[in-house]
C-alpha cells in the first residue's frame, strides 16, 4: 500500500498523460460521488442507452431514466445492441500513470464491446490501482492464467490516415473518460 | 512481378513528376518525425529504451527456433490453432481453407504487412471470399485498387480530394472533404461490415513463446473489432516477431509507438491469449495463428543481413529517408519500401534482379541506421548488399572506370592519373562539343545535365597547386 | 609533429582551393603541413559501388602514403567517415587490422584536428558573411564528426551562423547515386535549396565538397544566387587580415 503523497502523485502523473492522449479525467471521492459525475456525463452527452460491466462498484453506478436505458453487458448475446447504445461503463484493472493508460480484460462479466462499440467510453478507476509502468501491470497477471485479451486503452480511438490530419473516434470511441476514486471521501 | 512498370528508376521518375505526391509525402513524414523527436527528446532514456529492445529482438532470433516452439506450445494449450506456411501461396491457401471449413463469406481485415506480402486478399477474393480492409488507410487502398505507399501509413501518398472522391464513389452519396466527414462515413460504413463480419483476419506486432499471445498495437480500433467480434479470427504472424515474454514485450512497447508515430503508447495495445473463454459473450470462438516463413529462413542463415529480422515495422527508417520523402513507397515495387524495403525485399523476392538494385536507391546518408529503434545497420547492409549485387551481375563499365581512376590514383602513379583525369574532365567539361556529343550517346549524362549545372574544371588541380605552395608559403611559415 | 594533408579526390580535381585554403589556415596556425604525393583516394567510391577488393586497394595505398604522419587531416567528413570506420571494417580479421586501426586513429576532419589537437577556441580574422551550414551525412553519422567544424566557423568574428532546418538531412549528391538517379538526386537537392533559402543566408557552407558542389550546381541551374563555399575556405579567407605578408 503506497503512501498517499505517492498515490497522489500517481494520481496526478496518469491525469496529465490521459489528458495529452485525448482522454478525460475526473477525480471522484467515492461511489455516491462517481454515480453523480457519470450520470451527468450521461445526460450533458444525450446518451439514450447505456452498457453497463457486471461488476462490483460499476453495475449500480447508472441510473435508468425516462430518456435512458440501462443494460447489464453480460447480459447481452446481440452485438447490435453495443453498437447502439451511446455509452459504455466498465470498470479497470489497472491505471498506467506513465501513458494515462488503463488496463481491462476480457471476462464473463466484462465483454470486450462494452468498452469499444459505444462511442462514449467511461471508466471507473480505483486510484489505489494505479502503477507507475506497463511493465508493473504486467506483473499483476499471471503467465498460466491469462485472459483471453488484455485491452491497454490510451485516450479515444485516432487516426492520421488522412493527411495526417489527427482525428478521434474513426473505430472505437471517440471519449474515453476516467472518473478515478481516490478515497479521499472514505 | 516487383517491376510491374519499369524498373526502380522509372518508377521514381514517373513520382517525381507527380509533385503533389511529393508535397503529401514530405508533409507527412515530417510531421512524423517531429513527433517522434518529442517523444525520443530525452536521449539517455531513448539510448536505454532502444538498448533493451534491441537486446530482447536479437535474443528472440538468437534462438527463433526455440521460441517458435514454445509460443506453438502455449498458444495451443490456450486453445489457439497454430500452422507452419513456408511460402505465400501456402499461407493463403490455408486461409482459404479455414475460410471455407467454417463456412466464413464475409472477412474483415485488420492492417498486416504480411497480408500484403502474400496477397491475400487477391487470393480469398478468388476463392469467392468478400474482404473487407478497415484500417482507415487500407480501406482507401483498397478502394482505390493501390498497394500501401507506407508501412504504417499506407495512404500517405493520397490527398483528402483523392479520399472523398473514392469514398463518394463506394458510398454513392457526395461528401466534403473534411476529416471529420471522411472519417465518420468510414465508420459508418465499417462498422455495418464488422457487425456482418463471419471472420477477422489480423497481423500481429509481436507473439509471446511464453504465454502463446499474441500483441497488437493500434490507434484506430479497428484491430479490437476485427479480433473481438466476428466468430474466427485467423492471426498472420511473419516467423520472426518473436518474443520470448511479457518483460520483453514492455520493452517493445517503450519502442514501437515512440518510433512509429511518436506515441509513448497507442490508443490500444492488445493481447490476446486463446479464443474467447467458456462463458465470454464476445471475442472469437475460433482462433488460428499462420506464421509466415516466405524467406525469412534464408535470413536467419545468412549472419550479415540476420539483423533484418529485427525489424518491428515502425516505419522510422522510411519517415527519415530523403529518398523516400520525395517519391513515396510504390516506386519501390515491392510490399515494404524505403530503406528496410531495399534489404527485405531481395530476401522475399530472390528470383527478381530488380529486388537486389533496390540497393542502390540511397544515398547511403544513414538516416535510416540512426532512427532504428532496433539497431538494425541498414546503411551498411545497402553497401554490402550492393558488393553481393556486384558479383552475380557486375556492372562492368562503372567498375573499370573506377578501377582506372582509383588504381591510377595510388601511389607513384597518382601525379600521372590526375593529370590524365583533368584532362578527360576537361575535355568533357560543360560546353564543349565533345561533351555534347557524348550526352547524346549516353542518356545519363543528358539526364544530368537537365537538371543540374555542371561544374567548371579548375584551371591546375591541388597536386599541380601543391608545387608552388611548397615554394612559396613554406619560407613565410611559422 | 608531422601532419599529413589527404586532400581527397574532389577537392583535388574540382575545388583545389580548398586544399590550398586548408594549407595556408594550418600553416598560419603554427603547423608545417605536408602533402604526400603518393596519396590517392579513400576508397568510398569503390566501396559504395559494390567493389571492397577496390576499396582495400585504395586503403593500402593510403597506408604507405600516410605512413610517416602522426595525423591525417582531411577537408571531407565523408573521407574521414571511410577512413576511420570503413576502413577497419574492410580489414577486420585480415593481416592488414593493425595498418586499417593505425589509420582509422590518425584521422581527423581539419576542424577535429583545430579542436582536438590544436586545442584552438577560436579562429583568427574576421568575416563578415550570413552563413548557413550543411554537414555532410556522413560526417555525421558515419565519422561522428560533431559540430567541430560548426563551432570553428562560428568562432570567426563577423561570422553570423543561421541554423539549416533539417540540417541533418541528406543533400542528395550520395557519390554514385547522384550519378545513378540524376532526377532524384536533384529533387533531395531542391528540398534542401528551400531550406537554405529560408535562412537567407548569402553562403551555404559545409565540410564535404561533394555536397557542396552537388548544391552549387543546383543554385546555379535555378539561378540562386547563394554563394557556396568550404568553411576552410572562409576560416582561410579570414585569416588573411592578421597574416603576415
Amino acid at each position: 500500500m503506497l503512501a498517499e503523497p505517492e498515490a497522489a502523485a500517481l494520481r496526478t502523473r496518469f491525469a496529465d498523460a490521459l489528458v495529452r492522449a485525448g482522454g478525460e479525467w475526473f477525480a471522484v471521492p467515492d461511489a455516491a460521488a462517481a454515480a453523480r459525475v457519470v450520470n451527468d456525463i450521461l445526460h450533458a452527452a444525450c446518451v439514450s442507452s447505456v452498457a453497463v460491466d457486471d461488476t462490483p462498484g460499476v453495475r449500480t453506478l447508472v441510473t435508468a431514466t425516462e430518456q435512458r436505458s440501462v443494460f447489464l453487458s453480460s447480459t447481452v448475446q446481440n452485438k447490435h445492441r453495443f453498437a447502439e447504445a451511446g455509452a459504455g461503463v466498465t470498470g479497470a484493472l489497472a491505471g498506467i500513470a506513465a501513458t494515462g493508460t488503463l488496463v481491462l480484460a476480457a471476462s464473463r462479466s466484462t465483454p470486450r464491446s462494452t468498452s469499444l462499440l459505444p462511442p462514449l467510453h467511461i471508466a471507473i478507476l480505483d486510484g489505489k490501482d494505479i502503477v507507475g509502468t506497463l511493465a508493473e501491470s504486467f506483473a499483476r497477471f499471471a503467465a498460466h492464467a491469462l485472459p483471453s485479451q488484455i485491452i491497454h486503452i490510451t485516450g479515444p480511438s485516432r487516426t492520421g490516415d488522412i493527411e495526417h490530419d489527427l482525428t478521434r473516434g474513426v473505430h472505437g470511441p471517440q471519449r474515453v473518460v476516467v472518473l478515478c476514486l481516490t478515497g479521499a471521501g472514505s | 512481378m516487383l517491376t510491374p512498370e519499369g524498373d526502380f528508376d522509372a518508377r521514381s521518375r514517373a513520382a517525381l513528376a507527380t509533385p503533389a505526391l511529393g508535397r503529401a509525402v514530405r508533409g507527412t513524414v515530417d510531421r512524423l518525425r517531429n513527433l517522434r523527436a518529442i517523444a525520443e527528446a530525452d536521449a539517455d532514456l531513448t539510448r536505454q529504451r532502444r538498448a533493451a529492445a534491441t537486446e530482447a529482438r536479437t535474443r528472440a532470433i538468437d534462438k527463433l527456433p526455440e521460441l517458435l516452439e514454445r509460443f506453438t506450445r502455449n498458444c495451443e494449450a490456450r486453445g489457439g490453432v497454430v500452422h507452419r506456411a513456408p511460402d505465400a501461396a501456402s499461407a493463403t491457401a490455408i486461409a482459404t481453407s479455414l475460410l471455407r471449413k467454417s463456412g466464413a463469406r464475409r472477412v474483415v481485415k485488420g492492417k498486416s504487412m504480411v497480408t500484403e506480402e502474400i496477397e491475400l486478399n487477391a487470393a480469398l477474393e478468388g476463392a469467392g471470399i468478400e474482404v473487407t480492409e478497415t484500417d482507415l488507410g487500407e480501406w482507401i487502398i483498397q478502394l482505390a485498387g493501390e498497394k500501401p505507399s507506407h508501412i504504417i501509413l499506407p495512404a500517405i501518398h493520397k490527398t483528402r480530394h483523392d479520399i472523398r472522391a473514392l469514398f463518394e464513389k463506394e458510398g454513392g452519396t457526395p461528401l466534403d472533404a473534411s476529416t471529420t466527414t471522411l472519417c465518420a462515413h468510414a465508420r459508418r460504413r465499417l462498422r455495418e461490415r464488422f457487425l456482418a463480419a463471419d471472420a477477422g483476419i489480423s497481423g500481429a506486432n509481436f507473439a509471446v513463446a511464453e504465454t502463446g499471445s499474441i500483441a497488437l498495437f493500434t490507434n484506430e480500433g479497428n484491430g479490437r473489432l476485427v479480433t473481438s467480434l466476428p466468430r474466427l479470427h485467423l492471426v498472420f504472424l511473419g516467423m520472426e516477431r518473436l518474443v520470448e515474454n511479457f518483460a520483453d514485450l514492455a520493452a517493445m512497447a517503450e519502442v514501437l509507438p515512440r518510433a512509429a508515430t511518436g506515441q509513448d503508447l497507442t490508443s490500444y495495445f492488445s493481447i490476446i491469449t486463446g479464443p474467447r473463454h467458456r462463458g465470454e459473450l464476445d471475442g472469437p470462438e475460433a482462433l488460428h495463428v499462420i506464421i509466415l516463413d516466405n524467406g525469412r529462413s534464408r535470413l536467419l542463415e545468412d549472419v550479415a543481413f540476420r539483423p533484418v529480422l529485427r525489424c518491428i515495422r515502425c516505419a522510422a527508417c522510411l519517415n527519415v529517408c530523403p529518398v523516400y520523402a520525395e517519391i513515396g513507397g510504390h516506386a519501390y515495387g515491392g510490399t515494404y519500401p524505403g530503406p528496410i524495403g531495399a534489404v527485405l525485399t531481395p530476401v522475399l523476392r530472390p528470383e527478381e534482379h530488380a529486388a537486389r538494385e533496390l540497393a542502390d536507391a540511397s544515398s547511403l546518408c544513414a538516416a535510416c541506421s540512426e532512427a532504428c529503434p532496433v539497431g538494425i545497420p541498414l546503411d551498411e547492409l545497402l553497401i554490402l548488399q550492393r558488393a553481393r549485387n556486384a558479383t552475380l551481375r557486375p556492372k562492368r563499365a562503372l567498375r573499370l572506370a573506377l578501377r582506372i581512376a582509383l588504381s591510377g590514383l595510388m601511389g607513384d602513379k597518382a601525379h600521372g592519373t590526375s593529370r590524365r583525369l583533368r584532362f578527360v574532365a576537361k575535355v568533357l567539361g560543360a560546353g564543349t562539343p565533345q561533351r555534347r556529343a557524348l550526352a547524346k550517346v549516353l542518356p545519363m549524362l543528358a539526364r544530368s545535365e537537365a537538371v543540374r549545372a555542371l561544374p567548371v574544371i579548375p584551371p591546375q588541380s591541388f597536386r599541380e597547386l601543391w608545387k608552388a605552395l611548397q615554394a612559396g608559403e613554406n619560407t613565410r611559415a611559422r | 609533429m608531422r601532419v599529413g594533408l589527404f586532400v581527397t579526390c574532389l577537392v583535388d580535381q574540382l575545388r583545389p582551393s580548398t586544399g590550398v585554403a586548408a594549407v595556408k589556415l594550418l600553416r598560419r596556425l603554427g603547423v608545417d603541413v605536408v602533402f604526400p604525393e603518393t596519396q590517392g583516394c579513400c576508397g568510398q567510391p569503390a566501396l559504395n559501388t559494390g567493389d571492397p577488393e577496390l576499396a582495400r586497394k585504395a586503403a593500402r595505398a593510403q597506408f604507405r602514403a600516410f605512413e610517416d604522419c602522426d595525423w591525417i587531416v582531411t577537408p571531407s567528413g565523408s573521407c574521414t567517415g571511410m577512413m576511420r570506420h570503413h576502413t577497419p571494417e574492410l580489414f577486420r580479421d585480415a593481416p592488414e587490422a593493425a595498418n586499417a586501426a593505425h589509420l582509422a586513429a590518425r584521422t581527423l576532419e581539419v576542424s577535429e584536428f583545430l579542436e582536438q589537437v590544436l586545442r584552438v577556441k577560436a579562429l583568427p580574422g574576421r568575416f563578415d558573411a550570413r552563413v548557413t551550414w550543411h554537414g555532410s551525412c556522413h560526417g555525421r553519422r558515419v565519422a561522428r564528426v560533431g559540430d567541430s567544424a560548426e563551432r570553428m566557423l562560428a568562432s570567426i568574428a563577423g561570422v553570423q551562423l543561421v541554423p539549416l532546418p533539417r540540417a541533418e538531412d541528406c543533400c542528395g549528391f550520395g557519390g554514385s547515386f547522384a550519378a545513378t538517379f540524376p532526377e532524384l538526386s536533384a529533387a533531395m537537392g531542391a528540398t534542401k535549396c528551400a531550406h537554405v533559402d529560408g535562412t537567407e543566408a548569402e553562403l551555404l557552407t559545409g565540410n564535404d565538397t561533394g555536397c557542396l558542389l552537388h548544391m552549387e550546381s543546383l543554385f546555379l541551374k535555378t539561378g540562386r544566387k547563394t554563394q557556396v563555399r568550404h568553411w576552410l575556405e572562409i576560416a582561410e579567407e579570414a585569416s588573411r587580415e592578421r597574416a603576415p605578408c
